[in-house]
């Protein structure tokens, strides 16, 4: 199998690969994650060679035709494992490596120094550093997972006094506007927060509980798209870039409206900073740029780079990065590895693209879409489990017509956007349903909101034929196996699980109410879910009345309800809920919404 | 696809809703008459279903008879006119009409056009008319408006190419306007259009040979393969930077929001004021999803049907008769949703409302099957042009 595909024109072997080799035996290799200098004349690379600091200068690379391994040195030692992002100061004098599982954040001096650990009280995502961290500045990690972001004034060297301030929201990517605004995007849903932190600092130090929510309620925007993958500044700091994706839920999911482009658009979008303080309809001030094209979709545009008037977006689901002139309202495309996710400039002309799903760095020149230079650090990833190509596939575009959408385009992160769209997954067109999370999947058949889909696999194999339409015939390239798709899809699905909850505590009082209104259909021991349906006082466009209740696990997470998402809060629902068979007092309602919480 | 998915339910659902003792009464083997007139029964319960205005079941018999007899016997349409009054129930109605098509035809052979079904002396009784065609048209019909068309790119008068589109497989293969076709497959062209153009059509992707000729030159071989010939949707009119203004016009089909995006993405600067004249040729689907990518909800005009008056802003979904009423915008939302795209500011303005004197109807075909063969039945499109003057104007 030539999964590293022909495309790859230098490879580079480490000059300690036969040690990496062995020691990925025992733990696979991590993907490699970089960092640049405030000039970008310097990239770091983590993750590549466990307890290894790689670095690659600029004026290095800008006559080389290949990367050669005398290009590439060590720069530092580091104690970091399991590396989920890194930054580098602004001085250059200090790397800070976010890690998961411990969650911890590790100050790593430059060249050299003890590293300094923090441990985190969240499960991490990403790090990001104020732009005045060398003196005091903020250093602020979003956790999509526990919807909070962990934000830090730096005192002095050594000390971080960091503090939670929940969202309602997952925040993932972000990026620090000034040296006070912070400007966090939620990965799944459609909604941006901005927000400045000193206030929100002193708000959180003198009193960690309270007095925050109505800052944060005010700096949250409601964006038109969703699965916000990318978020990046100009070098001006004049606009912020998002990459993201548009759900039509009046589109369906046909060959015509998927090949103009009507179902989902696969966008970048530009606010003005100075916008996004006031509050207002974003509408108004965006400007959105379309990167896909008939017959061509731009599938799960990701990670984006603003170098003046071009553009650098990783398409994750096509594996290749789109080199976009907003001048000439063009783009060009570029096949790198697998699912290309985050893009760092590099220099004053280039940028260096990791991979979600991939040992490589790509280095693209962006006036030139025909210099890539491209490293593979260690091994080649060869998806040998049923797994490992069940998520290769979920997160490519390569499964449906022309590119345009991935399982993540819709199940993003394996949660929902709790958009609706109109797939004729339960026989017709012009029933728009709300998308389903994919927590805990696998345990909670029947599928579809009919529950008329007995196996997991008659809803795969309907939604890869009727909504993404997934030829017979894949391309080599995409590394995806078309024999054993459906069984490679469930596999990795049966890795999707509702992350717990933060909830330490859960009400017994909430408990007992859930019990006695809620179990009946929404059966505990079955996942929060039953395998039959019910009719609860709704319907669809055609009239059905029995819906399979969806799950409850990560109820927390979603931001709308029911199968056609018609209330956006679950005071809405248990004030609603047609089937329930009381009105909850204020007090009850309290009581359940903490249950619900910890589900 | 998606129509002939939702057609299947809807004339399955039709047919089960016939009584069965009435289609298992006859024993015998079913005759070419009882077949036809099975299929108008069908084609009658659409229309008492679907259309908006639908005329009485009694109506649409009497334009049958009308049609099997000679329209010159006044006295017996009178007598017939008559008789179907009187009669209520919807069988005996058929049994009259089957009765009346054997005692004109009684050797069970159809008369021309009939068997062709051609509906147009239904026109009388349904406003809007009705209008067959073969799912070979209906095909073409949906690949218009979808932007899809699959053909080789021509447009041909006779045997002389008039037209040849830039980007189509003919133009690719070198034929130029004014060539002749002179064989098709190594079989001379024939005499009539309808041939010449089925034997051009064809699947994508398929490949075929012509022979065509240049004024007295040699006529030349050329192999040609089908493929989706993309139109332009969305048309620069004109443009007048020295005024700043630029109209464009737009035949809504899939194609256009992205093609309009496009356009207006690429205007020079100077312009500061945008027509868009809008025609409409009846595709309700394509026509929500223009409306929703310029106007930030969806809203562009009213649906009239039998339910009442609805906003156009979800799809209609299997409303089929419909007068639309054009169009009351909003200005606030169209201008916001354009705003995401067009290259700086802009205001507009939309007309309140516009609505047109005639109504017009329209319908997406349904596919009735008539033994072997198959046809769509569907009341006539959008006859009428409708022109919806956006006014856009640009801020700078």
């Amino acid at each position: 199998m030539n999964r590293c595909g022909l495309s790859c024109t230098w490879l580079l072997s480490v000059c300690v690969c036969a040690q990496l080799v062995c020691s990925q035996e025992s733990s696979p290799i991590q993907r490699p994650l970089v960092t640049s200098t405030a000039d970008h004349s310097i990239v770091y690379v983590v993750g590549a060679r466990p307890g290894k600091v790689l670095q690659l200068k600029y004026e290095d690379v800008q006559q080389a035709k290949d990367i050669t391994e005398e290009l590439i040195s060590a720069a530092a030692d580091t104690i970091a494992t399991n590396i989920i992002d890194v930054q580098v100061d602004a001085q250059g004098s200090n790397l800070w490596l976010l890690c998961d599982s411990p969650a911890r954040l590790i100050r790593q001096p430059l060249p050299s120094g003890e590293a300094v650990v923090h441990e985190l009280p969240i499960r991490p995502a990403r790090l990001a550093l104020s732009p005045g961290i060398d003196g005091n500045g903020f250093i602020s990690v979003t956790s999509p997972l526990d919807r909070c972001f962990w934000i830090a004034e730096r005192t002095s060297e050594e000390k971080l006094s960091g503090h939670v301030a929940q969202l309602d929201m997952q925040p993932q990517e972000m990026v620090w506007a000034d040296k006070d605004q912070l400007v966090m995007a939620d990965a799944t849903n459609g909604s941006i927060v901005a927000c400045y932190t000193d206030q929100l600092y002193r708000a959180l130090a003198k009193d960690p509980h309270k007095g925050h929510e109505s800052i944060l309620k005010s700096a949250k925007l409601t964006f038109n798209g969703h699965h916000l993958a990318g978020l990046a500044l100009d070098a001006e700091r004049k606009e912020v870039v998002i990459t993201h994706q548009l759900l039509n839920p009046l589109a369906r999911t046909d060959t015509d409206d998927i090949r103009w482009g009507q179902l989902i658009k696969n966008s970048l979008s530009t606010i003005p900073i100075q916008r996004l303080s006031t509050g207002q309809l974003l509408l108004e001030v965006t400007r959105t740029y379309q990167l896909g094209d008939f017959g061509r979709g731009a599938g799960d545009p990701a990670g984006v780079a603003v170098l003046g008037e071009r553009l650098a977006v990783a398409l994750s689901g096509t594996n290749q990065v789109a080199l976009y002139s907003r001048s000439k309202h063009s783009a060009s495309f570029v096949a790198v590895g697998h699912v290309p996710d985050r893009i760092t400039q590099f220099g004053t002309d280039r940028v260096i693209v990791t991979h979600r799903l991939d040992n490589r760095l790509a280095i693209l020149k962006l006036e030139d879409s025909s210099l890539k230079l491209e490293a593979l650090l260690g091994q080649a990833p060869t998806f040998a489990t049923a797994e490992a190509r069940g998520e290769l596939a979920f997160f490519s575009a390569h499964l449906s017509r022309d590119g345009w959408m991935s399982c993540q385009s819709c199940h993003v992160n394996g949660r929902s956007p709790d958009l609706v769209v109109d797939t004729a997954s339960d026989g017709y067109f012009d029933t728009p349903k709300k998308i389903p999370s994919l927590e805990n999947v696998v345990h909670t058949g029947p599928w579809s909101w009919l529950g008329d889909k007995l196996t997991l696999a008659d809803q795969v194999n309907k939604t890869l034929a009727d909504t993404m339409h997934t030829s017979d015939k894949l391309p080599e390239s995409s590394g995806i196996q078309r024999e054993t798709l459906v069984d490679d899809l469930i596999a990795y699905m049966s890795t999707l699980k509702s992350a717990e909850s933060s909830v330490s505590q859960v009400s017994s009082a909430g408990r007992a109410l859930f019990d006695e209104h809620c179990a009946n259909c929404h059966k505990p021991d079955q996942h929060y879910t039953s395998d039959k349906s019910y009719d609860v006082g709704l319907r669809d466009e055609r009239s059905r009345e029995q819906f399979n209740p969806p799950s409850l696990n990560g109820v927390r997470y979603r931001s709308h309800f029911m199968h056609d998402a018609r209330w956006s809060t679950l005071d809405e629902v248990l004030s609603a809920h047609p089937s329930a068979d009381k009105k909850f007092t204020d007090e009850q309602k309290v009581l359940l919404k903490s249950y619900l919480n910890s589900l | 696809m998606r129509f002939v998915a939702s057609c299947r339910l809807l004339i399955s659902l039709l047919i089960v809703s016939l009584p069965v003792s009435w289609l298992s009464a006859d024993d015998t083997p079913r005759s070419k008459v009882d077949e036809y007139v099975d299929t108008l029964v069908e084609i009658f319960d659409v229309i008492l279903d679907q259309h908006i205005e639908p005329p009485t079941r009694q109506e649409m018999v009497l334009c049958f008879l009308r049609r099997i007899h000679n329209e010159q016997k006044p006295q017996k349409l009178a007598e017939l006119s008559r008789r179907v009054s009187e009669i209520s129930d919807k069988h005996a109605l058929y049994e009259l009409m089957r009765s009346e098509l054997k005692s004109v035809y009684p050797d069970a052979s159809l008369p021309k056009g009939l068997e062709d079904f051609n509906l147009s002396w239904l026109d009388r009784a349904v406003p809007g008319g009705v209008r067959v065609s073969t799912p070979k048209q209906s095909n073409v019909q949906q690949q218009l408006a979808a932007n899809r068309y699959v053909g080789i790119g021509v447009q041909l008068q006779n045997r002389t190419f008039k037209k040849i589109m830039e980007n189509g497989p003919a133009a690719a293969g070198g034929i130029l306007e004014g060539d002749e076709l002179v064989e098709i497959d190594g079989q001379p062209t024939p005499k009539a259009m309808e041939e010449i153009v089925d034997r051009l059509r064809g699947p994508e992707g398929s490949a075929f040979r012509v022979k065509v000729q240049t004024g007295d030159a040699a006529p030349r071989e050329i192999e040609l393969t089908r493929s989706v010939v993309v139109m332009k949707s969305v048309t620069l009119v004109s443009s007048d930077e020295e005024l700043g203004k630029a109209h464009i016009a737009i035949d809504i089909k899939a194609s256009t929001p992205m093609e309009l995006e496009k356009l207006v993405a690429q205007l020079p600067e100077k312009i500061r004021h945008l027509t868009l004249v809008v025609q409409f040729d009846g595709n309700f689907h394509y026509f929500v999803l223009f409306a929703d990518a310029i106007s930030e909800k969806g809203t562009l005009g009213k649906l009239v049907t039998r339910q009442g008056e609805q906003e156009i802003k979800t799809n209609p979904g299997t409303v089929l008769g419909g007068r639309v009423v054009i169009v009351t915008g909003d200005e606030d939302n169209v201008q916001n949703r354009l705003l995401s795209f067009l290259p700086t500011q802009v205001r507009i303005k939309v007309p309140r409302e516009v609505s047109y004197p005639q109504p017009v109807y329209l319908s997406e075909p349904f596919r009735i099957r008539n033994g072997e063969s198959e046809v769509f039945v569907g009341t006539r499109r959008f006859e009428p042009v409708i022109n919806y003057p956006i006014s856009v104007g640009i801020r700078r």
